[in-house]
């Protein structure tokens, strides 16, 4: 039997999960590549003086017949045994599908201690050649190698009873090189909450045998959120080649891991406890079949520690980043836009893309201010199948309009770091308009507060406004009338206090009150010989232009004008700084006036007239010179 | 005695127009609100701009415009407006209400700066006495003492307690009058603005390029306590201060 039975049960589980490993391998595995690979590899790297090493080089995708039989390679510190090849075939059906992989194989044994090489070589298939790698190889003393490791003789079986018993040989026990596990993340180093896939692959040598495989330990990772992928439940091994020698591989576990915070962040190693039977010691079938229930050996397995150095975010993250870091896109879909007040609608936003969806948060939703809104029911859905966690993420809104009106749901805003580009990126939807119909009804009696008023919402409006008020109206101090009204009693004050004053001086000092009068009194003379002269009464006329005269003399001069003679009055005129050319047109202005009087007929109209403008000027000149 | 009716009729004639102004403006404040009633919010707020600019307002008409565009989702022009409705009546309900539905949806949270004892005295003397009201009270009383000076002084009316009517009515008239003008002199209530961009950037500077000291978003009220070419200096509540660009507030 050459075909691999490989059985692999896996759990995912965070902690204490149990994975079942049991593999069964004998000769030549399965291939799954459908292309023609080929691949050179020995069967150890390390081997002792008394021991051989086996060549073989793969042709997965060929059946042989293509195949131009190759030269084995040369080698340095090795000697070919034999130069015509074994050959070996394999086919796998898997999934419906036939592949083929052809081998041809050749021992070589060391020729001393020390690090021996077997060259490259090239492989023709079809018209096309292919190289593979050199492959290295220790000799060290037999006596250093395990005893699983001894050469054994073909022959000494055949002189062997077959009912005796069969010789006692230890248990050979794996080394790292036979049986290891390798954590493989996809990234390194990694943003701050981005996906990072750690793959825990097994690999093991062709032919050992695992069961009963456990874990021993609660995987954790400290700093991450954590998303189990899937993995085969019944996992087919592939073979690799790894430093020369080929590996059976398969997938153990495959978790998601998004860094928290940044800085560097250590994965727990994987740790599992299994049970392996190695392929080495007897080549004899029937002692290995008798020899099976005691020559598997307890191991223990245990992947290296993954550190991932995390960086934070850049700086300049759009306001609506709420930490979601991956690759997005995002929809928003409304169930209905027109609807009655009162009448519910649903609003459905969904993220889908591949990243940390079981944390992130809602994108920034601006719904007006006339609808209640209800915290959203949020729904996830993950495909763990892939490579990387996918999924999305909706969020459905439920809106209820609260009175009437046309409006608009603005853009929903989602923005996202993508660690591809190393930019944030964002995604706007489209505006949704949506049309409510009908009127608000009065607030339910659960919907209104205490004194009427709806419960997060407006009052109703005003239908009337009643007290309307200037809008334009200036600052109490930039107002005019304002300091009017303070300044006009004031000033009011201020007129009484002067005219208050002046009404006390006129009766305290007569001589200061005849001179104040002076003048009124000779303007109202003065035009009483007017009305005379207009009334024909010259002698009247010419009275009343003499008293008016005399008269303001009198008041200026506090005397009695009436019982001064001509020559007194000159007198007392010139005592008081009249100059003697005024003196004298008063003189003559009042012989005018005794003439006028006493022959009246002897004056034209404009004799008469010239009287009064004579006067009219003495006066003001006295009166300016008695200031004087 | 002709032109005394002349100058009469002038000044009646004058009013005429004032009236028709008026009139057009309940108009137009009808039809918005007719407009609002029916979920037109973006007439409303076009009939009622007219209204606002004619110079006259009323509590009902800025409430008005505020729901209008608290519908429209302009939260800062919501609350704006809702202020300046609370302004001309301090006492409406509806005001109050609304204002606390539309302040609860604003995001910023700033503790709120103590203020020195005497400027809330003088609020709260403002709220009560308002100093159109103490100033017209303080000018009668100076008009009272004005005419009893005058009598004193031209009649000379005399007597104890004429002399302690004259003395209350000039001690009562200067403390309202210099309480009215110094009010409006140096307002008891600041000015203030609201945010109208979702996010604004306070800045150490007058200058887009200057260093940012703290961001604040739509709807929050500030006091504006300079200003320059373009830009004013505000305060929020807790006391930081920074430069805006003027267009992206609203003044209450």
């Amino acid at each position: 039997m050459k075909e691999i039975a490989g059985h692999i049960m896996g759990k995912r589980a965070i902690a204490g999960t149990l994975v079942f490993v049991f593999v069964a391998l004998t000769g030549a595995s399965s291939a799954l590549a459908r292309q023609v690979d080929v691949q050179a590899s020995v069967d150890a790297t390390t081997i002792g003086t008394e021991e051989s090493v086996t060549l073989t080089i793969t042709i997965d995708g060929s059946d042989g017949s293509d195949v131009q039989v190759p030269q084995p390679p040369e080698a340095v510190g090795l000697a070919l045994l034999q130069t015509i090849p074994r050959t070996q075939q394999s086919v796998s059906i898997i999934g419906g599908q036939m592949s083929r992989s052809f081998g041809y194989s050749w021992t070589y044994r060391p020729t001393g201690q020390g690090t021996a090489r077997i060259e490259a070589s090239t492989v023709r298939v079809k018209d096309r050649e292919y190289h593979t790698q050199a492959i290295q190889v220790q000799v060290v003393p037999q006596d250093q190698r395990p005893a699983r490791a001894r050469r054994t003789d073909p022959f000494a079986g055949a002189f062997r009873s077959p009912f005796d018993p069969p010789a006692t040989e230890p248990a050979p026990e794996p080394d790292e090189s036979d049986l290891f596990i390798r954590a493989v993340p996809s990234k390194r180093p990694a943003w701050q909450n981005e996906q990072v896939v750690i793959e825990y692959r097994l690999f093991f040598r062709e032919g050992i045998q695992l069961r009963q495989s456990r874990l021993t330990d609660s995987w954790d990772a400290e700093g991450f959120w954590r998303e189990e992928l899937d993995v085969e439940t019944r996992p087919i091994p592939r073979i690799v080649v790894e430093n020369g020698l080929r590996y059976n591989t398969i997938v153990l576990k495959r978790a998601a891991v998004f860094p928290t915070r940044a800085g560097d962040l250590s994965v727990d190693p994987l740790k599992i406890e299994s049970e392996a039977m190695l392929p080495f010691g007897s080549r004899d079938p029937f002692r290995s079949l008798f020899a099976m229930q005691t020559r598997f050996t307890p191991v223990q397995l245990e992947s290296p520690e993954v550190t991932i150095a995390t960086r934070p975010l850049p700086e300049g993250a759009p306001f609506s980043f709420n930490g979601a870091v991956g690759s997005y896109a995002m929809t928003a879909r409304p169930d209905r836009t027109s609807l009655e007040v009162g009448e519910s609608m649903q609003l459905s936003v969904t993220v889908n893309g591949r990243g940390n969806l079981a944390t992130m948060e809602a994108p920034i939703l601006d719904i007006p201010g006339a609808f209640d809104v209800y915290d959203p029911d949020v729904s996830t859905l993950l495909d763990r199948a892939g490579s990387q966690l996918k999924g999305s993420k909706t969020f459905r809104y439920i809106l209820i309009p609260r009175t009437n009106g046309t409006f608009e749901i603005p853009p929903i805003t989602f923005s996202w770091f993508d660690p591809g580009t190393g930019r944030y990126r964002t995604s706007l939807t489209d505006p949704i308009p949506v049309s409510v119909t009908g009127t608000a009804t009065s607030p339910l009696s659960v919907t209104a507060t205490t004194n009427g008023m709806p419960v997060d919402d407006f009052a109703p409006l005003f239908t009337a406004a009643e007290a309307w008020t200037p809008t334009d109206r200036l600052p109490l101090h930039a107002r005019w009338w304002v300091w009017s009204l303070i300044l006009l009693p004031l000033a009011v004050m201020g007129g009484v206090r002067v005219w208050r004053r002046h009404q006390n001086r006129l009766v305290r000092d007569p001589r200061w009150a005849r001179g104040r009068r002076a003048h009124p009194l000779s303007r109202k003379h003065l035009k009483q010989a007017m009305e005379l002269l207009e009334s024909g009464d010259t002698q009247g006329y010419f009275e009343e232009v003499e008293r008016a005269v005399l008269g303001f003399i009198g008041n200026r001069l506090d005397i009695a004008e009436k019982g001064l003679t001509r020559p007194q009055l000159d007198g007392l005129l010139a005592e008081r700084g009249i100059h003697e050319s005024l003196r004298n047109r008063l003189k003559a202005l009042l012989d005018l006036c005794d003439r006028g009087r006493f022959a009246p007929a002897s004056f034209s109209p404009e004799n008469k007239e010239s009287a009064f403008d004579d006067a009219s000027a003495l006066i003001p000149d006295l009166d300016e010179q008695l200031d004087a | 005695m002709i032109h005394y009716v002349s100058i009469a009729i002038v000044l009646v004639s004058l009013t005429f127009p004032v009236r028709a102004q008026d009139a057009e403006a309940v108009r137009l404040f009808d039809e918005g609100t007719a407009a609002l009633i029916d979920g037109r919010f973006q007439d409303a707020l076009r009939l009622f701009e007219p209204v606002e600019k004619s110079g006259w307002a009323s509590d009902a008409l800025y409430y008005n415009i505020g729901l209008a565009y608290y519908r429209l989702d302009e939260l800062g022009q919501a609350i704006r407006y809702l202020e300046k409705a609370r302004l001309l009546n301090q006492e409406n309900p509806r005001t109050q209400h609304s204002l606390a539905v539309a302040q609860r949806r604003q995001v910023d949270r700033f503790s709120k700066l103590p203020k020195p004892f005497w400027k809330d005295a003088q609020q709260w003397l403002v709220a009560t006495l308002p100093l159109g009201v103490a100033f017209l009270i303080g000018i009668a009383c100076w008009l009272v003492f004005t005419a009893g000076w005058v009598a004193k002084a031209v009649f000379a009316v005399e007597g104890e307690w004429y002399r302690r009517g004259r003395q209350t009515a000039l001690i009562v008239g200067l403390v309202l009058m210099t309480y009215a003008l110094s009010s409006s002199l140096w307002p008891a209530f600041p000015d203030r603005s609201v945010v109208l961009e979702e996010r604004l950037e306070l800045r150490e500077q007058a200058s887009e390029q200057a260093d940012s000291v703290v961001e604040v978003h739509e709807g929050l009220i500030v006091e504006v306590r300079a200003s320059a070419t373009n830009w004013q200096l505000v305060e929020i509540p807790n006391g930081t201060r920074g430069w805006v660009p003027s267009t992206s507030l609203g003044d209450i």
